[in-house]
């Protein structure tokens, strides 16, 4: 029966005449320092900033912004970052109310958009997508060798064979008369910790 | 022009609130829209580059369709074919039957919209949970949308406030933080038990076989995230090449949709995850016969943003319900005309005044005025017949290219206008809503 429905509309498909795909030209060239580019971007789409300069300053640097380690869950990647005793709950173990109920989510995405300001999460087999999207604060740990200029200069280095996340901000929504409310399903709030080491 | 039609209009042009709340949504779309405004000679580069996107992917579209469908498969997403909406629907159904589901949250599709997957589900005893804030008020209202990106854009804060007042028993507030606040706690228990997500797709990325899904509210994420099974509805014309053609056209629907510089959330799904099931349905429903209409295939380019609704000033004043089916605006125009094709569909094209804004803002450069016009012709394949406007055409195409007897006639005009008040000048179904304007006292060029 589907395979009937596949024939039928293929079939209807032809086309004598056939254009090319054009070469695509990327627009944009970013000139100055990615990292600045993108603390301008991503704060003009209300994410909070915070810098440190290594990962030794990484968890001052959390409380500074004013997270509790004990009311956030933390993805695996970060584990290795974190020095907490107090948090070694791996979140896939958790079920979906049992992760909501966390405050803070803590990622390390894998890139960083310096053009539009998002964050790119690569979702692999172990990882967990509902630590940037069910708890109310997503915070998200950034080094600065994750940052690209373009999401086109990103894209080329991307197989998409995992599924993957662009996140640009906190959630928000403007179905009521057009006026923009901050925080709608998603997080409320996208604090990005910047973290000038150069390698991780 | 159908008296159906013509209510329609009469009732949206004399409501003073929702004449408001259009002119709300749709006044500062354009100008929200940066890089056509500041950088006009890059967002025609844009336009251009993505025109050809298009249209070599919906000439190879066999070619890319049977692509995809390899790389799903391959990657364990199960894939489904429609060639009508009883087909789609009822292959949904099929599988929410065979996990014994009762129960699903839906984020925002306007093709089940034009599919009624809603209706059937419904009534084959499904409860559906629209998650999206503006299809979650409409549903809650029993309203279809009016907007192809802000589906209750047509509702005032106020009547949104009673609407909540009345089924939730919110006490009454116009403040929109506490009405989204609302609708969020109130969703989050609907996600973190559903068992099934109901989604659409922006594109389809052919060479890896990705869905992509772009939102702001991150409902869809919830929606495809939390739920062990989730389906697609995708129409076939939603095809893209490969990755890279993403850049582009991701920024282009981005800007001419919410004048945004890129989307909150962008989903890229390649992969049923373990222990859950993913299915896509690529769906028909009248799109291979406008593949086959060599005026009209460039329809089919169409990318759902919204651009030509916000600027085109028809829609501003009549409003997306006016249009009678699931797409409004110049688009919507086209496809009711072209592609539903019920008796009286083909009258939708003949309001508007041609003015164009609606191909300026095509992101695809689809020459929307020019199809409504090619539309037009296809109703009007005999001559008009009637004797009074053959012969006022007639008339006025000569005083229009003799220039004195236009002077003449408008300095008898003048005369007569001091003899005879504007009232009593009356053109049929025109004077029902404008004052005749009064002749200057002396002409332009004096």
């Amino acid at each position: 029966m589907m395979n009937l429905n596949k024939k039928q509309i293929l079939n209807k498909l032809k086309r004598p005449a056939k254009s090319d795909l054009p070469e695509l030209i990327n627009f944009r060239e970013l000139e100055n320092d990615l990292l600045d580019i993108f603390k301008i971007e991503a704060e003009r789409i209300q994410c909070d900033i915070y810098k440190c300069n290594n990962i030794n300053e990484l968890t001052s640097t959390l409380e500074q912004a004013g997270v509790n380690l004990e009311e956030s869950i933390i993805s695996e990647s970060a584990h290795r970052l974190i020095k907490n005793d107090n948090n070694t709950v791996y979140s896939t173990k958790l079920s979906h109310s049992e992760l909501a109920a966390y405050k803070y989510g803590i990622t390390v995405p894998d890139y960083a958009i310096a053009y539009t300001g998002s964050l790119i999460e690569i979702n692999t087999i172990k990882g967990d997508r509902r630590l940037s999207v069910l708890p109310e604060i997503h915070i998200a740990i950034v080094f600065k060798n994750k940052l690209v200029a373009t999401l086109t200069d990103c894209l080329m280095k991307m197989t998409l064979d995992s599924n993957y996340t662009i996140i640009s901000g906190p959630s928000r929504t403007a179905d009521i008369e057009k006026r923009i409310v901050i925080g709608a399903h998603g997080p409320k709030q996208l604090k990005i910790i910047l973290v000038g080491e150069e390698k991780y | 022009m159908s008296d159906a039609l013509k209510n329609r209009i009469h009732e949206a042009v004399t409501n003073p609130q929702l004449q408001k709340n259009y002119y709300k949504a749709t006044s500062s779309a354009v100008e929200k829209n940066e890089i056509r405004s500041k950088t006009p000679e890059l967002f025609e580069q844009f336009r251009t580059q993505a025109q050809h996107i298009r249209k070599h992917t919906l000439d190879h579209l066999e070619t890319y369709l049977e692509q995809a469908e390899n790389k799903f498969i391959s990657h364990g997403i199960k894939v489904h074919w429609a060639v009508d909406a009883k087909s789609a629907n009822s292959q949904a159904l099929k599988i929410l039957q065979k996990r014994g589901i009762k129960s699903l949250v839906k984020a925002k599709s306007m093709l089940t919209e034009e599919l009624e997957v809603n209706d059937f589900l419904i009534a084959n005893g499904i409860e559906i949970n629209e998650t999206d804030l503006g299809e979650f008020i409409i549903q809650v209202a029993g309203e279809k949308p009016s907007h192809i990106t802000a589906p209750a854009i047509h509702k005032s804060a106020g009547e949104i406030a009673r609407l909540f007042e009345e089924h939730f028993n919110l006490p009454y507030t116009e403040d929109e933080h506490i009405l989204t606040e609302f609708a969020r706690n109130y969703l989050r228990e609907k996600f973190l038990t559903a068992e099934v997500g109901i989604s659409g797709a922006n594109f389809i990325l052919a060479d890896s076989g990705t869905i992509v899904l772009v939102e702001n509210e991150g409902n869809i994420r919830l929606s495809t995230i939390l739920p062990k099974v989730h389906i697609v509805f995708v129409g076939i014309e939603k095809m893209l090449p490969n990755k890279e053609s993403l850049g582009t056209m991701l920024e282009l629907l981005s800007y001419s949709a919410t004048g945004q510089k890129f989307p909150g959330y962008v989903s890229l799904i390649s992969n049923a995850e373990p222990e859950r099931e993913l299915h896509v349905i690529f769906v028909d429903n009248g799109r291979t016969a406008l593949y086959k209409d060599s005026e009209m295939q460039e329809l089919l380019h169409c990318i759902r943003c919204g651009a030509c609704l916000n600027s085109c000033p028809v829609y501003q004043h009549v409003g997306g319900h006016t249009y009678g089916w699931t797409y409004p605006g110049p688009i919507g125009a086209l496809l009711t005309a072209t592609m539903r094709r019920e008796p009286g569909d083909e009258q939708l094209p003949f309001m508007s005044s041609l003015c164009g804004a609606c191909t300026a803002a095509c992101p695809v450069k689809i020459p929307l005025h020019h199809l409504l016009l090619k539309s037009r012709h296809r109703t009007q394949s005999k001559r008009i017949k009637s004797l009074s406007w053959n012969l006022g055409m007639k008339g006025f195409s000569f005083i229009s290219t003799h220039p004195k007897w236009y002077r003449m006639l408008m300095l008898k005009a003048r005369l007569l206008q001091k003899l005879i008040p504007g009232k009593f000048l009356w053109i049929p179904l025109w004077s029902k809503y404008k004052k005749f304007p009064k002749l200057a006292k002396k002409a332009f060029r004096k």
